[in-house]
């Protein structure tokens, strides 16, 4: 409990002085709101993977559209990209695990509410995605949404404490990131010949409760995959700058 | 008996650098300068105390915990200021005051307050603003406010206006008069180095010294005027001739036996400065053995 208090404590400062960045959060969710609300007819008919594309570059922009420069994953020196805030959070007497939980409270507050305004405005303006599902499965649609948010946006604020990037780090991360789109279009609009969302619109539609526990349960697991990540790395790290 | 630092063995290598300490202890109550050139390791020698850089082997105690451990509460006894204050420029100096306030429990505000008002630091701008003087006065008054049985200083006073630097230098030694703290300072400031330091670590390419005390030091050298120049090249305990006359030694009682047995004359001899002393070890690379 100490803990996360610290942790809140630590993020409070940080909000103070991020605040016009979430301005900038929900100038992005109107945008994607819109976005979406003009896709979803033509989704919802045709799969259209432009729609789940941007869905997860948003997802991915939420977490660092909130943080001043000073706070972003850099160059520090010649081998370690990191954060130079948390690097210098590293040399006070802050527990690891406080330093550690208070990165991941802001990037996960501006996906709850960068999540909630999209969907909910999705939902709100679009009578498609309103014939397509209840308000009781739209509400496990957005925890199920959450929850992959998490998975997903975790890796930035995992990232903070700082990694070694060899020659070919960057190289092999764009690669990741190019099979990710290529595995997500391959499994659903190839194999299962739908989209991601459509496809999470069913399982909030057919299995309410089943997908919440599952997305929940799945979240946890990679929210601690990432704690424990961040952990390690900032007992690893050489701090030189 | 516990030390406020104690160091054993410890060793890092950085691509071809190499740093190695063999066994030293800082006690309390003291001043040690850590000198060197640039690149020597100094601040590497001092993120490695913090435990920023990890040391590939030895051991590194803060009053007897190992800086390794699971535990950081150690890190509370350390006020440490990097050559460059990074991850601030966001925050104004009080929204850093208020961090420091709430993570040091030894936060004493009076010595922040005093520092910060004397040179004038404008703590409602945010560090991004500031000059590199300025940050550093706010960078220092940061860490005096922290209140803790040790502080580290990696070359505090480089970018200070000279009255800012002479208050440093007197608060500083205000703060020693109580005698419960210990202070590790790596300066090229000769002048800083000889008001402050009580001892002295020289690190070069790497070597760190052990710990040297400055007066036993400066007392060990000596500058010997001649009156003719000597016919040999190399005088014993002779480490540097200038104008063909004049023989830095750091064996003088040697030196003046040879001068003595083979006639020659001194016609004056001076203790050097220790800007001289600290040059020669420095630049030639005669590390002490004193």
């Amino acid at each position: 409990m100490n803990t996360m208090r610290k942790a809140f404590w630590l993020a409070k400062l940080e909000l103070d002085v991020s605040k016009k960045h979430y301005l900038l959060l929900l100038f992005i969710a109107g945008i994607y709101s819109f976005f979406f609300y003009l896709t979803m007819p033509p989704y919802l008919e045709d799969n259209i993977f432009l729609l789940d594309a941007f869905l997860i570059i948003y997802i991915g922009s939420l977490s660092f559209s909130i943080k001043p420069k000073n706070f972003q994953y850099q160059k520090m020196d010649d081998g370690l990209y990191a954060s130079p805030y948390v690097a210098m959070l590293n040399q006070l007497p802050i527990k690891r695990n406080v330093l550690v939980a208070s990165r991941f409270i802001l990037p996960y507050l501006s996906i709850l509410i960068g999540i909630t305004i999209v969907l909910v405005g999705t939902y709100f303006f679009s009578a498609e995605l309103q014939s397509a599902i209840e308000p009781l499965p739209m509400i496990a649609l957005i925890i199920i949404w959450l929850c992959i948010s998490f998975s997903i946006g975790g890796i930035f604020p995992a990232s903070d404490p700082g990694d070694q990037i060899k020659r070919f780090t960057f190289f092999w991360s764009y690669m990741i990131i190019i099979v990710f789109f290529v595995g997500m279009y391959l499994i659903f609009q190839v194999w299962l010949d739908t989209g991601f969302f459509k496809w999470t619109i069913q399982l909030a539609n057919d299995f309410t409760i089943l997908s919440i526990i599952m997305s929940i349960l799945i979240a946890c697991l990679v929210m601690w995959y990432w704690f424990n990540h961040a952990m390690k790395q900032i007992q690893k790290n050489d701090y030189l700058q | 008996m516990t030390f406020p630092i104690t160091i054993r063995n410890i060793e890092k290598s950085i691509d071809e650098f190499q740093l190695n300490v063999q066994d030293l202890t800082f006690e309390v109550g003291t001043i040690t300068a850590v000198v060197g050139t640039n690149g020597a390791g100094k601040s590497t020698f001092f993120k490695m105390l913090m435990n920023l850089v990890k040391p590939d082997n030895g051991e590194i105690e803060v009053f007897g915990h190992s800086v390794r451990g699971e535990d950081d509460a150690w890190k509370q006894q350390i006020a440490y200021q990097p050559q460059t204050m990074i991850g601030c420029d966001a925050f104004t100096g009080e929204q850093l005051r208020n961090l420091m306030a709430e993570v040091y429990p030894s936060w004493d505000e009076s010595l922040f307050r005093r520092f910060s008002e004397k040179l004038n630091i404008p703590l409602n701008k945010k560090v991004q603003k500031l000059s590199p003087g300025v940050k550093t006065k706010l960078n220092l008054a940061l860490n005096f406010g922290k209140n803790t049985p040790i502080l580290m200083l990696d070359e505090p006073t480089a970018a200070m206006d000279i009255p800012s630097r002479n208050y440093f230098i007197q608060f500083l030694l205000e703060l020693m008069e109580r005698g419960d703290r210990t202070v590790l300072i790596a300066s090229h400031q000769a002048d800083d180095i000889k008001k402050l330091a009580d001892y002295l670590v020289f690190i070069n390419k790497g070597s760190v010294t052990r710990l040297l005390e400055k007066d036993s030091l400066v007392s060990s050298y000596r500058l010997f005027w001649l009156k003719e120049e000597p016919q040999v090249s190399h005088i014993p305990g002779e480490i540097k001739r200038t104008y063909k006359k004049v023989i830095l030694s750091n064996h003088p009682e040697t030196t003046m036996a040879y001068l003595s047995k083979n006639g020659l004359v001194i016609v004056d001899e001076q203790v050097p400065e220790l800007e001289d002393i600290i040059q020669e070890i420095l630049m030639e690379g005669e590390m002490i053995n004193v």
